[in-house]
């Protein structure tokens, strides 16, 4: 049975009633002593854990949340220093403990769990002797108990095989596995605080949801606390029973997560909930309010309330009086800002005008198209097979899939950067699937221009910021001279919003959304027809990321250009995209409009995409969501069949495995790659259709 | 594997090939013809170019190299040894045999019978140092990498750095002025007989020391790179948090992990060494490798040089062998897939 | 390859610091500080060589030869030939800071020319010359310089050449290493997208990101070079007379060391204090430069 119904909702979750505190933390100051400056990270935080409840810390990167959890466990590297305040853990002071004490306490008491589980598995030690360590450390146990210990808890996080698995080494095991095997690791001594540094970032959003599903299942049994740090408002919205918002350092808001989410007070909770994308809504329903600015450096910050400079409600001599305390508004919500009775909520903006894709004028077609690397020996990796979808001018099309599914090598193909095996990409009747781009006349390359994923390599670190603006614009003779190619400069950088005083800096003085917009002022820079966007937005912060997709799709919708837009995120897809191309392990699964996409009678594989998905609306129903089971095959190794068979919820039957999926055409615009009959597929409701419908 | 230990021995060939190639090419400038220095300086000019004749020397470089090649394999007779050429050269192995490395003009005996006593005596002193080396750079390299910026580990790193600042013939002015000038305790040469009053094993100390000054602060270092490495990564933090000492945690944890990549440098150690040895065999007047080769190429003595280039070539090679071996044994990444 | 760091902080100290021009942050670094200090003061020796009131190095004063201890006229003494040690130490440093630098910038040159495009195109090219590197850095170093020089003949040409092939390939396997990990960056396709050729991708946008590895890999390299030429001419090998050369010096005078032990103690301080300084000083920068 694949698909297995669950309800897990924060509600069911907080069966606790006690009030004993399994970790109270008041006024605590975490600073950073470099070689000349001393940076305060953390400069009064307070909040507490109970025993058995699930508290969610949510921020944005860079606001102390991870240092807090280090602070907890003592370990702040050779720089970090905690200064002041206490924490307390059962009632027992954990600064200034002894390294006997805390050695104690760590893995015993309070367990964590990392971000990057590969990385947090020592490459050299099999699983069973680094899993065994902890029974061996704390629990006493023989060395044959601790492997039987381990051997257990690899059945408790559902690994199967658990002899076998303690025998291998970490690499050998999918993201999912190295998850399930640091979570293992963390609950075997039991602990009665768990710490959980976004223990899902990185991971695909199918196998996220069976690692989330997991933790609470095992919260439930052990009835372990937990400390669930996290910039993911809907992993946190649905896991947490009560959460506390972090901003530059400080807890802005606090309160229970039903309270919080329904009526957040804060101007910057409110923002940030505001500038997620939802799955519920696309561009045409909702624009995206993006936050002004940027979180300030530890040293830039204003006195009085650290968010007033990126502030609407922002009024003098209220805001920046210095001692802004945390104020109980009943309810136990907690709110940091004065004027929080004042802060509504800010009426959705104004929708973003819909650029008409010009159905008749097809500005890219990408059919039959085929990558193989050849690997040593004779294997091979089929990064895509047979891709086909085609995109008209001024649209916005969509490349949707986890990792490895090869939308970013058919990115790469389309821009030249590689070279396809077989099959076709026209862009104005040439193909030039096979041309790479140093073969490319200049007119071509002109035409197709990228923007990348990485915001820290995308800008050559040697030169300034402005620089590869101004040589594209003067390989691609757009303007002629040096004052010519100077105003030009000055208009991009405009057109992106940045100040022109930017083009000089270099890259490292930029944060990572100037960086991004330069970056798309570059790609823009050479009037191009088509533009690639690998993934523009996914290194960035919420906050930043709705003001560069706003921006983006702005430029996009006044030039009139195309767009593939690549992407991992469902929801942001939904905001974005006209159309939407679904893939796995290099295979379309599912093309169509975003309306068709997203609405009911889709591929099993976008039915568990989409179920995956957390929201942070806590009037959101609870859905019934698709449990998958696995991780993705290797692309070097892959199903003969379909592809996703392996993994499917709704399997018909040995077909699936030895034959390839037949198309089935749902209407002119939406094709379906399965087995299923179209009349089964469409039989299927929309995973949240009950819930659009009531609001439309 | 097997295939990998073919490529591997197949590479060996091919840059013994080269390297003998370019020696032979570079000893052209010699001043100074081959049958010049096998009649030795006493020669009449007359003798010199009827040995020339006899010897094909004036035969163009390929043709003259793949002579001696053919000679190396056993495929012709060492002409030197040809009783026509009235050279009464000698070899009891006889004149036509595999790995017949010809005749040394240098010392007018078999490069056979001078070069594997000499190797031998190296070898000793390049694995007594190498034997220090080792277990001196693990500890000073893990201590220092423990904390990086601690005041630890700015004295070690101080103290290697200035080591490696020191070449073996500075060190050995040092060592000497105070070890047999200053405060006579050790002998200033190292011939390895007792003829000097002094028993074998004092005479080793010196060499050696200089060889590991010189040799193990750089290693220290490179180790000390891979530690620092190693305790940032996170599984070092998983291993802290998981409530492990620190000692358990470095041992247990970082040490293999902080080793994998030294391992290589470790051996390469090796070859560095043979260098090493040529300043220091003639610093302490030992009988070795080192200062045959330097004698050898001061002569011009192209036989003797050609069988110390490919030893050479060889040891490197096969340190690198072990090298890559020992790699695939620590790295369970490479080793299982 | 993630390493840990505690992500607040790491950022937040950075930006401070690299408001500043990169180069200046050797400055606070106490170890570059000393290295400096050491490479400075040879170097403003060498250059102030000629209108420093020294005796000729070449001269011999046959009435300190019996007496060649330090006096007033010879501050660090004479050598066996009655030569002022003083005048011969800081003539050899003009020598050396010459002769060192000048072989590791031709096997720079050299060296980045064959790591640029082995690492940038691999395939063949980069299997040629890297096994051709391979070749040669199998060799002791020691032994190519003992076998080339002694061959060639000792002369600045022949140094350098030797130096070059020495080097070479270690420079290409570090730039090969270095242009590995910086050809996947983001900014180089779009140099490629924007139709840059190759030779401009590799000088604008390779280079100057390699730059400070290599810096800091051209000083240690001049450290090492200047051992080597000390060692080539305590072997016998080194430049030619009359040029003072430290290693020179020392061979001379080892021969009575047991008497004069001063006569090589001081050259070979000088040699190590000023290959000190070269390493410190790369320790020091490589420290500051830390990415």
């Amino acid at each position: 049975m694949n698909l297995i119904v669950s309800n897990l909702k924060g509600a069911a979750m907080s069966g606790s009633s006690k009030s004993d505190t399994v970790l109270d933390i008041k006024d605590l100051r975490i600073e950073f002593h470099g070689k000349s400056e001393t940076v305060v990270a953390v400069p009064a935080l307070s909040f507490s854990v109970k025993a058995g409840e699930s508290y969610g810390l949510v921020g944005e990167s860079g606001c102390g949340k991870s240092t807090t959890a280090m602070a907890i466990m003592g370990y702040l590297g050779n720089t970090g220093v905690i200064a002041g305040g206490s924490i307390l853990f059962e009632g027992k002071e954990l600064i200034g403990a002894s390294a006997k004490e805390l050695r104690a306490i760590r893995g015993r008491q309070i367990a964590m769990v990392y971000q990057d589980p590969m990385s947090a598995l020592n490459p050299v030690k099999t699983i069973g002797s680094q899993l065994a360590e902890v029974p061996l450390l704390h629990l006493g146990a023989s060395r044959k108990d601790a492997m039987e210990m381990a051997a257990a808890m690899l059945g408790d996080v559902r690994l199967p095989d658990a002899g076998d698995m303690l025998k291998r080494y970490p690499h050998q095991l999918s993201g999912g596995q190295q998850q399930r095997v640091v979570i293992a690791m963390a609950l075997l001594a039991r602990p009665s605080l768990l710490l959980l540094d976004e223990p899902t970032t990185g991971l695909d959003v199918t196998v996220e949801a069976a690692v989330i599903d997991l933790i609470g299942e095992l919260r439930r049994r052990y009835s372990t606390s937990l400390l669930f740090i996290s910039h993911n408002l809907g992993l946190i919205a649905e896991t947490c029973d009560r959460v506390g918002i972090m901003y530059s350092g400080e807890m802005v808001e606090e309160g229970t997560t039903g309270d919080l989410f329904r009526k957040p007070r804060h101007p910057y909770t409110q923002g940030l909930i505001d500038c997620i994308p939802d799955i519920t809504h696309d561009k045409r329903s909702r624009s995206l309010a993006a936050i002004p600015g940027h979180i300030p450096l530890p040293q830039e910050r204003p006195t009085g309330c650290f968010f007033a400079p990126r502030c609407a409600g922002f009024t003098a001599g209220l805001c920046d009086r210095p001692d802004l305390e945390l104020e109980d508004i009943g309810a136990n919500h907690m709110v940091r800002c004065v004027r929080w009775r004042d802060m509504r909520r800010s009426q959705p903006a104004q929708l973003t005008q819909i650029g008409k894709a010009q159905a008749q004028t097809e500005a890219v077609a990408v059919s039959d198209l085929t990558k193989l690397y050849r690997l040593s020996g004779d294997k091979t990796l089929k990064a895509n097979e047979s891709v086909s979808f085609s995109a008209a001018k001024a649209e916005i099309v969509a490349l949707v899939g986890e990792s490895g599914c090869g939308k970013s090598t058919l990115a790469r193909i389309v821009t030249g950067l590689d070279r396809a095996t077989s099959g076709e990409v026209r862009i104005a009747g040439e193909n030039i699937a096979e041309i790479q781009a140093k073969d490319r006349p200049r007119h071509l390359l002109q035409s197709v221009q990228m923007i990348f994923q990485n915001p820290d390599s995308t800008l050559n670190p040697s030169h300034s910021a402005a620089f590869s603006i101004r040589r594209s614009i003067k390989k691609f003779g757009i303007r002629k001279g040096k004052v010519a190619i100077e105003e030009r400069v000055r208009e991009l950088l405009e057109m992106v919003r940045l100040s022109p005083t930017i083009a000089n800096r270099k890259p490292n003085q930029l944060s990572g959304g100037q960086k991004q917009r330069i970056a798309i002022a570059r790609a823009f820079a050479a009037d191009p027809s088509l533009i690639v966007a690998d993934e523009p937005v996914s290194a960035l912060d919420v906050s930043v990321q709705a003001a560069i997709v706003t921006l983006l799709l702005d430029i996009q919708r006044e030039k009139q250009s195309t767009m593939l837009f690549i992407s991992h995120d469902l929801a942001l897809v939904r905001h974005v995209a006209d159309k939407v191309v679904v893939m796995y392990l290099g295979k379309v699964m599912e093309q169509g409009t975003v309306e068709e996409v997203f609405g009911g009678g889709t591929h099993p594989y976008t039915e568990a995409l989409i179920s995956a998905i957390r929201s942070p609306n806590p009037d959101e129903k609870p859905r019934d969501r698709v449990h998958l089971t696995g991780d993705t095959p290797s692309p070097i190794n892959v199903p003969a069949g379909c592809r996703f068979a392996t993994r499917c919820h709704r399997k018909v039957g040995a077909v699936c495995d030895s034959v390839p999926p037949p198309l089935r055409k749902m209407s002119d615009t939406h094709d379906i790659a399965c087995h299923i009959e179209a009349a089964g597929l469409s039989a299927r409701p929309s995973p949240f259709g009950a819930f659009v419908q009531g609001r439309v | 594997m097997v295939k990998f230990l073919l490529n591997r021995l197949a590479m060996m060939l091919l840059t013994m090939l080269c390297a003998s190639f370019l020696v032979f090419a570079v000893c052209e400038y010699t001043p100074g013809s081959v049958a010049r220095k096998s009649l030795g300086p006493f020669a009449t000019q007359q003798q010199v170019d009827l040995l020339t004749v006899k010897l094909k020397a004036n035969d163009p470089l390929v043709v003259r190299y793949g002579r001696w090649l053919g000679v190396l394999v056993g495929a012709i007779p060492d002409p030197l040894q040809d009783p026509g050429t009235g050279l009464n050269f000698k070899d009891p192995r006889g004149a036509q045999y595999f790995g017949n490395f010809g005749y040394s003009t240098l010392n007018k005996l078999p490069v056979n019978d001078v070069i594997w006593n000499r190797l031998g005596n190296t070898a000793i002193l390049a694995g007594l140092a190498f034997l220090l080396i080792v277990p001196l750079s693990i500890v000073f390299g893990i201590l220092s990498g423990l904390k990086e910026g601690g005041a630890l580990d700015r004295t070690l790193s101080v103290i290697c750095i200035t080591f490696t600042s020191i070449p073996e013939f500075a060190s050995g002015v040092f060592l000497v002025t105070l070890f047999v000038i200053l405060w006579p305790i050790l002998p200033g040469t190292s011939p390895l007989n007792s003829d000097g009053g002094w028993a074998i094993p004092y005479q080793f100390v010196l060499p050696v020391a200089v060889l590991v000054i010189y040799d193990f602060g750089y290693v220290a270092r490179m180790i000390r790179v891979s530690m620092i490495g190693v305790m940032e990564r996170p599984y070092i933090r998983t291993a802290v948090l998981k409530g492990m000492s620190t000692r358990r945690v470095i041992l247990g944890h970082a040490l293999r992990n902080a080793m994998i990549a030294p391992f290589t440098v470790l051996l390469l150690q090796i070859n560095f060494l043979i260098s090493g040895v040529v300043v220091t065999e003639l610093v302490f007047a030992y009988p070795g490798f080192g200062r045959l080769i330097l004698e050898a190429s001061l002569f011009g003595d192209i036989s003797t040089l050609e069988a110390a280039t490919l030893i050479t070539v060889a040891i490197a090679v096969v340190t690198q062998l072990l090298g890559d071996l020992g790699y695939i044994l620590l790295d369970p990444r490479i080793r299982v897939r | 390859m993630a390493t840990l760091d505690i992500p607040d902080a790491v950022q937040v100290a950075r930006t401070k610091r690299q408001a500043r021009p990169d180069w200046m942050r050797i400055f606070y670094s106490r170890t570059a500080l000393v290295g400096l200090f050491l490479v400075t003061f040879w170097v403003a020796t060498a250059l102030l060589a000629p209108i420093l009131p020294l005796p000729s190095p070449t001269d011999s004063d046959a009435m300190a030869m019996g007496n060649p201890y330090p006096s007033a006229a010879h501050w660090l003494g004479t050598d066996i030939l009655g030569r002022d040690i003083l005048s011969r130490l800081i003539f050899g440093a003009r020598t050396v800071l010459s002769v060192a630098p000048l072989s590791v910038a031709v096997a720079m040159i050299v060296g980045i020319t064959m790591g640029m495009p082995a690492g940038y195109y691999g395939g063949w090219i980069d299997t040629v010359i890297s096994r051709f590197s391979d070749i040669i850095l199998a060799f002791p170093v020691l032994v190519i310089y003992v076998i080339l020089i002694a061959n060639i003949g000792p002369s600045v040409m022949n140094i350098v050449i030797a130096t070059t092939i020495a080097s070479a390939p270690g420079i290409g396997r570090i730039t090969r290493g270095l242009v590995l990990g910086l050809k996947e960056q983001e900014y180089i396709a779009a140099a490629r997208l924007r139709a840059e050729n190759t030779l401009y991708i590799m000088l604008v946008e390779l280079l100057p990101n390699c730059r400070s590895m290599l810096i800091v890999d051209a000083c240690l390299r001049i450290g090492y070079t200047i051992i080597t030429i000390g060692i080539l001419g305590f072997l016998g090998l080194g430049l030619p007379p009359p040029n003072p050369d430290w290693g020179g010096m020392v061979k001379e005078s080892v021969t009575v060391l047991n008497v004069w032990p001063l006569m090589s103690l001081i050259p070979s301080a000088a040699l190590v204090s000023l290959v000190l300084g070269f390493n410190l000083l790369a320790d020091g920068m490589r420290e500051a430069w830390k990415p």
